[in-house]
C-alpha cells in the first residue's frame, strides 16, 4: 500500500513533526491569520491549499518566524518554537523555500550552498545535493544571477536542503517552471519524503499538489476549514467546489 | 559581492605606484598630499565595508576614527610605545563601533544614519568638553611609529609608510569579504530574511561587520594622529563623516578600489582648486552630481562596468 493511501491515525503512535495551534498573524493592521491550526505527521507530504489571499504564504512566513509573534503556538517535533527568532528556527531543522526563489544572485551556486551548509547536522553535502539536482552540477561555479528561472528554483530548494532540515516548507515551487522542470521537482520531493523528510507544500497548481500530497489542509480567510488525507480529499467534491472552485 | 579580480588588482597597483611617483617627484608638498590621501582612503575603505557591503551608511565614522586617534595619543601619554599604543587604539575604535552597532544594527536606512550621526555627535561633544582630553584645543606631541629601517620623521618615509598601511588595509578588507563571514555579511545585506531562513543571524553579523569597519577607521585615526602629531575634536565632527561619504560615492561604493580613487581626486582637487577659488566645494559638488546622474556607480564602478562591457 502506498504511503499516501495509509489511513489517518493521528492519535496513536504516529509522531507529529509540526503542530500549529490557533495561530494569528498580521501585516501591520491587516490581520491575515485568524486562528489557524495545522498538524503535520512526520515523513509525509502535506499540501496546504486555498484561494489567493487565504493566508498560505503568511502561514509559512509565520512558522519561519519572519512575522512578529501574535497569538497561538507552534510545536516542532515536540519542542515549543513559538516566538523563536528565524535563525534559531532554521537551526532547529526547518528549511524554507520562499516564493520567488530569492537566491543570492551575486554569489555563485556553490557559495549559495556553502553559506547554507554552515548550519545543520551536515547530513547534506554539496555532493549529496547534486545527486538530487544533477542539472545544477555543471553550473556550480556560475553566479546564481545567470541561472534560468527553473535552475534558480532548484538552487533555492538545494540551498534549503543544505541546512539539513527535518521539515521543508515550500512556497509555490512550481510557479513559472516548465513541464520538465516541474517533473524534476516532483520526483525530488517524493524522493525526499521517501528518505524520511516531512514536507509542507503550498501550491497553486491543485492538480500537482494533490497528486504529491499524503495529507491536505484547506484554508480560507486565515483559518483552516478542512483537513484529511489526499484520498479523502479526492472524494470530497463538495469541499473542493466550495473552497477552491474546482 | 566583492571579488578581487584582475581589473581591481591592476587598478590598485597603478594607484599605489602613481602615488609613490607623485610623492617622489612632488617634494615635501607632494609627500604630505600622499599621506593625506592614504589616510582619507583608509577611512573611506572602512566606510565602504559598512555602507557598500553591509548597507550601513554611517555618519559616525569620523567620530570613530577620532576615538582611534585619541586612544593612540592617550596610550602614548601613559607611556605606551607607538605599536602597542596603535593596537590599543584599534581595539578602542572596534569596541566603540561594536557598541554603536549593537544599538543601531536593527535599524535600516535613514534611521540607521540618524543613529550613527547621534552617536558620532555625542562622542564629539564629549571630547570637546573633556578637559583631560585637551577639550577644544586637542592634544599635541604625538609620536610617530618607529621602524628599524626607516626614519618616519622624514616626509618621504612617512608617505611610503602611509601607502604601505593603505595596501595592508585594502588587502585585509578584501580578505575579510572573501571569508565565510564576509560572504554571510554580504548575503545579509542582499536579503536579511533569506539569510535568517538559512540560519545566519543577521543582527550579530551586522554588528560584527560594523565593528570590523570601525577598527579600520581606527587605523585611519592613528595614521592621522601620527601625520599631524596633533589632534583636535574637529576631526570627530559629523562633517568629516559626510566628507568621507562624498569620497566613497565619488570613487564608487562597494568596490574597495573606489575609496582610493575618490580620496585621490578629493584631496588633489582640494589643493588644486583651492589655488584659484575659495569655493572648491562647488567643484566637488558638481562632480558628485555628475557621478550620481550617471548611475551612482562612482568613477571606479562606472569604469569597471564599461571595461567589462568592452571586453565581453
Amino acid at each position: 500500500m502506498k504511503a499516501r493511501h495509509r489511513p489517518r491515525d493521528r492519535c496513536c503512535g504516529r509522531s507529529m513533526m509540526l503542530d500549529v495551534i490557533d495561530l494569528t498573524a498580521a501585516y501591520g493592521h491587516a490581520q491575515v491569520l485568524h486562528g489557524l491550526s495545522l498538524r503535520l505527521e512526520a515523513g509525509r507530504i502535506h499540501s496546504l491549499l486555498g484561494r489567493n489571499g487565504a493566508g498560505k504564504t503568511t502561514t509559512l512566513r509565520r512558522i519561519m518566524g519572519l512575522l512578529p509573534h501574535q497569538q497561538g503556538r507552534i510545536l516542532f517535533a515536540g519542542d515549543e518554537i513559538t516566538g523563536w527568532p528565524t535563525p534559531r528556527i532554521a537551526r532547529a531543522g526547518i528549511g524554507y523555500v520562499p516564493e520567488g526563489r530569492e537566491v543570492f544572485t551575486a554569489l555563485t551556486v556553490r557559495e549559495n550552498l556553502t553559506l547554507a551548509g554552515r548550519i545543520g547536522s551536515g547530513d547534506w553535502t554539496i555532493d549529496r545535493v547534486m545527486q538530487q539536482f544533477p542539472g545544477l552540477h555543471p553550473r556550480l561555479d556560475a553566479p546564481a544571477a545567470v541561472l534560468s528561472g527553473g535552475e534558480q528554483q532548484m538552487l533555492s530548494v538545494a540551498r534549503a536542503l543544505m541546512t539539513s532540515p527535518r521539515l521543508l516548507l515550500l512556497d509555490e515551487p512550481s510557479e513559472g517552471l516548465s513541464v520538465q522542470m516541474t517533473a524534476v521537482l516532483r520526483d525530488v520531493l517524493v524522493a525526499l519524503r521517501d528518505q524520511g523528510m516531512t514536507i509542507l507544500l503550498v501550491e497553486q497548481d491543485v492538480g500537482l499538489a494533490t497528486k504529491l500530497a499524503d495529507d491536505v489542509t484547506l484554508m480560507s480567510r486565515g483559518r483552516h476549514c478542512w483537513a484529511g488525507t489526499a484520498a479523502e480529499f479526492a472524494q470530497a467534491a463538495g469541499v473542493r467546489r466550495r473552497y477552491l472552485g474546482a | 559581492m566583492f571579488r578581487l579580480d584582475a581589473m581591481r588588482i591592476v587598478l590598485l597597483v597603478l594607484l599605489l605606484a602613481g602615488m609613490q611617483v607623485f610623492a617622489m617627484l612632488g617634494g615635501f608638498f607632494g609627500q604630505e598630499i600622499v599621506a593625506e590621501i592614504a589616510i582619507l582612503a583608509i577611512l573611506a575603505i572602512s566606510l565602504d565595508l559598512a555602507a557598500g557591503f553591509g548597507g550601513m551608511v554611517s555618519l559616525g565614522h569620523g567620530a570613530i576614527m577620532g576615538v582611534g586617534a585619541y586612544a593612540y595619543a592617550l596610550a602614548g601619554q601613559h607611556g605606551l610605545t607607538p605599536w602597542p599604543a596603535a593596537l590599543t587604539a584599534i581595539a578602542a575604535s572596534g569596541v566603540t563601533g561594536g557598541l554603536i552597532g549593537a544599538v543601531s544594527a536593527r535599524m535600516q536606512g535613514i534611521f540607521f544614519i540618524m543613529a550613527t550621526l547621534a552617536f558620532g555627535q555625542m562622542i564629539w561633544a564629549f571630547t570637546f568638553s573633556a578637559r583631560w582630553l585637551g577639550g577644544d584645543n586637542g592634544m599635541g606631541g604625538i609620536a610617530r611609529a618607529s621602524l628599524p629601517f626607516s626614519d618616519l620623521s622624514q616626509p618621504m618615509a612617512f608617505a611610503n609608510y602611509a601607502l604601505c598601511l593603505l595596501l595592508a588595509v585594502f588587502l585585509l578588507a578584501a580578505a575579510t569579504l572573501s571569508t565565510p563571514f564576509g560572504r554571510s555579511y554580504q548575503a545579509v545585506h542582499d536579503n536579511a530574511a533569506r539569510a535568517a531562513a538559512i540560519g545566519l543571524a543577521p543582527r550579530r553579523i551586522r554588528i560584527t561587520g560594523f565593528a570590523i569597519s570601525s577598527a579600520i577607521a581606527g587605523v585611519a585615526g592613528i595614521l592621522a594622529a601620527q601625520h599631524m602629531q596633533f589632534i583636535s575634536p574637529a576631526m570627530m565632527f559629523w562633517t568629516t563623516s559626510g566628507e568621507v561619504l562624498v569620497v566613497l560615492i565619488l570613487g564608487g561604493i562597494g568596490t574597495l578600489t573606489g575609496p582610493i580613487v575618490g580620496a585621490a581626486i578629493f584631496v588633489t582637487l582640494k589643493y588644486w582648486a583651492a589655488g584659484w577659488t575659495d569655493h572648491w566645494h562647488l567643484v566637488i559638488g558638481a562632480l558628485l552630481i555628475a557621478v550620481i546622474l550617471a548611475g551612482g556607480r562612482g568613477i571606479t564602478g562606472e569604469a569597471e562596468r564599461r571595461l567589462r562591457h568592452a571586453f565581453r
